[in-house]
């Protein structure tokens, strides 16, 4: 239904003030209190990514087995990339109803690249007859090169107890042909599906599974002819289509907020109509040009809203809902050793893990920069316990006779944050907690939301799930909690409200952030620069198997841990003043 | 001079006002207004970061017991003659069809022709991206971190030893290449043909390091013994390169390593002379504004 109606002047009726006058009292209030609708836009919606930039998808690093025959049962093996999207904190049912205020999504492109070295051609990986191969092109095997991508889904565990760890449905499934990547004058990668227009439920775990047989070499032990082989750089990117939302303002108890609080100012907009049985005229000050022509001036103008990139509101705006979701995943621990994991096995491998038995702290960091405003709701952890076993044991390079193990250890500890940064080319230099969480192997369901693996057939693990998706708590703002997500036992996680990320314009003042955690002002002063994050995982009693830890414990499974920042970003561009915190 | 956004009729004097006109003025008004075009909206783009990055395992040279893979590392050129293609077709006649993978990589001092895998005296990451609408890259950041394992010091000369013709022992690093690049469209699969939409070369290294002076770190806090304060470089490239349609993106990323130098002779550089890829441990993101 429109915004803006109007009573039809048909023919016979008395032209009255209203049929002209009305619709344009109506756009007018609309305007200057800021209530222009959504759908008054046409393409509205906003659009997120959840993008999977690994550095390498190696045969290797996935089928660990050394026999022809368990080879048979391919569908024992997937890389797999688990992850959900929360809605926003104040929109969080915690029945999982979808209702009005649900913000919706739906899957519209998804495009898959990977490097090639420029040719049509296979990239051998590190496991072949000749170790100095690897990296090296291989013309015919590139006709091996067929990839299943297959998005899923399923129920969480935390709003259905009885949802098991297998997807219930397939969102999305497509086949790459060989084909696309041996063409001499054109190849297809990237590749790039588009107009998919697939409804993904807000409440449900997805995952994108890869599958891509032709990187084992089928017959083995590999040979001249049959060669493992890698995707290096691998980057499949899905864009979802996302209903616009309002942005967090002072009810939402932001952290971080500047002092605007995401109040939307207004402006006035005054028409002048005539009095009721005066002439309609055309060019007085209440004529119908002279009034039609304002209406004129405000679009030539532009219709504000959003956030600046320092993130400052502007002067005044016009809409209600001018922001869309956001999800930033962050690898961690991936491609770590020829085999791709982290385990009791390995880690001793790991940078800083010490001498025998590994008791660590061993630490992944990333760092991301902060370019336009973003408030984070929600920090996800996806654990990844995938290291299948092999048919024979052997040392180097690490080949398990068992499937992957949780982390047993009493005395293991690991530990997620997020946090803010600033001190690049600064005199001030700080970190500001965004999230954190500290589990062991005995309380980490406590923060569990969901559990999941590809399928029934799946040995990447020595039981029923492959991940573990878990909260990771924001900082509660002193005393103050946001609305946290369930568990997998039906209790509602602890954690703050939602906080705010923008580079400001100044570290010479705090810029009236509110309070950010227990800081207040924030420790970056509200000239954060970039978002780190940063999982660590330490064992007095040893993280190797020669300590506390069993074999093939997982770490860190084939294709590593994420961290997925989610949250609202508001629209942004325009015409912004040129100030940037960076170069 | 009336810019008429909001009407198809004129209403002056000396021009009827009549009930058909009023009536037509009035629908386009109110659907003017019920449909805004995006031309109408000041902001109406959403930003989207791509992350990637990893923590190399350490390599068998220097302690590790199962070694850590150099891909996604891998030379920049293809070499179209003296080794041999590992199953190649015909590569006297056919291939390489590029010879080179990325533009504005080499270094005087360090020779180009090199071998067909990993190693020798470069390592490049090229990782690719297929842009259906009309898009502005605003960001490139390529983080290289160190700590007291990864051991990158990223000077010429950290041991005291022959350094680059050039340059003096304690230069910063100048030796490495960001490079964002879209595909030719009329002829996507030569490299030659792209255009580089940003090329950072030659540029030193300590330009980009952090002010250390820490006093808190975060959670979960970087292992004392490792050395707490983030050191490395960050290269952080505020840009603004509009993306057409249907364009294809590459980032490539170049790394050296000094195996050996001008004169065959391996340079003391924070590089080393193997394993250059397993000195330092990797952030990398793209920003960028999509139409909503």
């Amino acid at each position: 239904m429109s915004q803006f109606t109007r009573k039809k002047l048909s023919r016979g009726v008395k032209l009255l003030l209203e049929h002209v006058y009305a619709p344009m009292e109506s756009v007018a209030a609309a305007l200057a209190s800021a209530r222009l609708a959504p759908k008054v836009v046409r393409d509205s919606e906003t659009s997120f990514r959840v993008s999977f930039w690994v550095p390498q998808l190696s045969g290797y690093q996935l089928y660990a087995d050394t026999s022809a025959s368990s080879w048979q049962n391919k569908d024992k093996y997937a890389f797999a990339f688990p992850f959900a999207v929360p809605q926003p904190q104040e929109l969080l049912n915690s029945s999982a109803i979808i209702d009005s205020s649900t913000a919706r999504y739906s899957l519209e492109e998804m495009s898959v690249s990977f490097d090639q070295r420029a040719e049509p051609a296979a990239i051998l990986d590190s496991n072949n007859a000749v170790s100095t191969q690897e990296g090296y092109l291989s013309h015919n095997a590139a006709k091996r090169l067929e990839i299943k991508l297959s998005l899923v889904e399923k129920a969480m565990l935390s709003y259905n107890s009885q949802s098991g760890t297998d997807p219930d449905r397939e969102v999305f499934s497509a086949t790459l042909s060989p084909t696309f990547y041996t063409g001499r004058f054109l190849r297809l990668n990237p590749f790039l599906f588009t107009d998919l227009n697939k409804d993904v439920h807000p409440y449900k775990t997805l995952m994108l599974c890869v599958q891509a047989d032709g990187l084992h070499p089928d017959a083995l032990p590999a040979s001249a002819e049959n060669l493992w082989l890698s995707m290096p750089s691998f980057l499949c990117t899905m864009r979802f289509s996302c209903e616009r939302v309002a942005r967090d303002t002072s009810a939402d108890n932001v952290q971080n907020m500047p002092p605007h609080n995401g109040t939307t100012s207004t402006t006035p907009f005054n028409i002048t109509t005539p009095t009721a049985n005066a002439t309609i005229t055309a060019e007085a000050s209440d004529g119908i040009s002279t009034v039609a022509s304002l209406f004129d001036g405000q679009l030539m103008n532009k219709l504000l809203s959003g956030y600046t990139k320092q993130g400052a509101t502007s002067a005044y705006e016009f809409f209600t809902k001018d922001s869309g979701l956001e999800v930033v995943a962050v690898p961690l621990w991936s491609n770590f050793s020829h085999r791709g994991r982290l385990t009791s096995d390995t880690v001793g491998d790991a940078a800083n893990a010490g001498g025998t038995p590994f008791s660590g702290p061993i630490v992944d960091e990333r760092w991301i920069p902060i370019n336009y405003p973003f408030v984070i709701h929600h920090c996800v952890l996806a654990l990844n316990y995938g290291s299948p076993a092999s048919a024979a044991a052997g040392g180097a390079p690490h080949l398990p006779t068992t499937s992957g193990a949780k982390p047993s250890s009493a005395t293991f500890a690991g530990e997620v944050g997020v946090a803010l940064f600033t001190g690049q080319q600064a005199d001030h230099s700080a970190f500001q907690q965004v999230a954190h969480l500290s589990y062991t192997a005995a309380n980490i369901a406590n923060n569990t939301i969901d559990r999941i693996r590809h399928g029934a057939d799946s040995s990447m693990t020595s039981f029923d799930h492959t991940f573990d998706l878990v909260q990771v708590p924001l900082v509660s703002k002193g005393a103050t909690n946001g609305v946290g997500l369930k568990n997998i036992a039906g209790a509602s996680i602890v954690q703050g409200p939602p906080f705010f990320v923008a580079k400001g314009a100044s570290v010479v003042t705090t810029q009236g952030r509110s309070q950010a955690g227990a800081n207040n002002p924030p420790a970056t002063k509200g000239a954060e620069q970039y978002i780190v994050v940063r999982q660590s995982f330490t064992d007095p009693g040893g993280l190797g198997s020669d300590g506390a830890a069993g074999n093939n414990e997982v770490y860190a499974g084939v294709g590593g841990n994420w961290l997925y920042l989610i949250g609202k970003k508001t629209v942004v561009g325009g015409r912004d003043p040129k100030m940037t915190a960076g170069r | 001079m009336i810019r008429e956004l909001v009407r198809r009729l004129q209403f002056t004097e000396d021009t009827t006002i009549d009930g058909n006109r009023l009536d037509g003025f009035m629908q386009a008004f109110v659907d003017r207004f019920n449909a805004l075009q995006p031309r109408d909206l000041e902001r109406n783009w959403t930003e989207t970061t791509f992350v990637a990055g990893y923590q190399p395992a350490k390599p068998v040279s220097a302690g590790g017991v199962y070694g850590s893979p150099s891909l996604p590392w891998m030379n920049p050129r293809n070499l179209p003659y003296s080794f041999t293609f590992n199953q190649a077709v015909d590569e006297s006649l056919f291939y390489p069809t590029n010879e080179y993978r990325s533009k504005g990589w080499g270094l005087p001092f360090l020779k180009t022709s090199i071998s067909l895998g990993g190693g020798d005296n470069y390592y490049q990451w090229s990782s690719s991206l297929h842009v259906f609408k009309p898009t502005i890259i605003t960001k490139i950041m390529f983080v290289m971190r160190t700590d007291n394992e990864f051991t990158n010091s990223f000077i010429y000369g950290p041991n005291g030893e022959e350094v680059p013709p050039g340059k003096n022992q304690g230069d910063p690093s100048d030796d490495f290449t960001v490079e964002l690049a879209v595909d030719n469209p009329f002829t996507q699969e030569g490299r030659s043909q792209g255009n580089t939409e940003v090329l950072r070369t030659r540029f030193p290294a300590d330009a980009w390091k952090m002010n250390a002076a820490i006093s808190t770190d975060m959670k979960p806090e970087y292992p004392a013994v490792a050395g707490p304060n983030p050191t490395g470089v960050y290269v952080n490239l505020d840009v603004e390169v509009p993306i057409p349609q249907n364009s294809r993106v590459r980032l490539n990323l170049v790394i050296p390593q000094y195996s050996n130098g001008l004169f065959d002779t391996p340079y003391d550089t924070g590089w080393g002379s193997t394993n250059s890829f397993a000195k330092q441990y990797y952030s990398v993101a793209i920003s960028m504004l999509e139409k909503s």
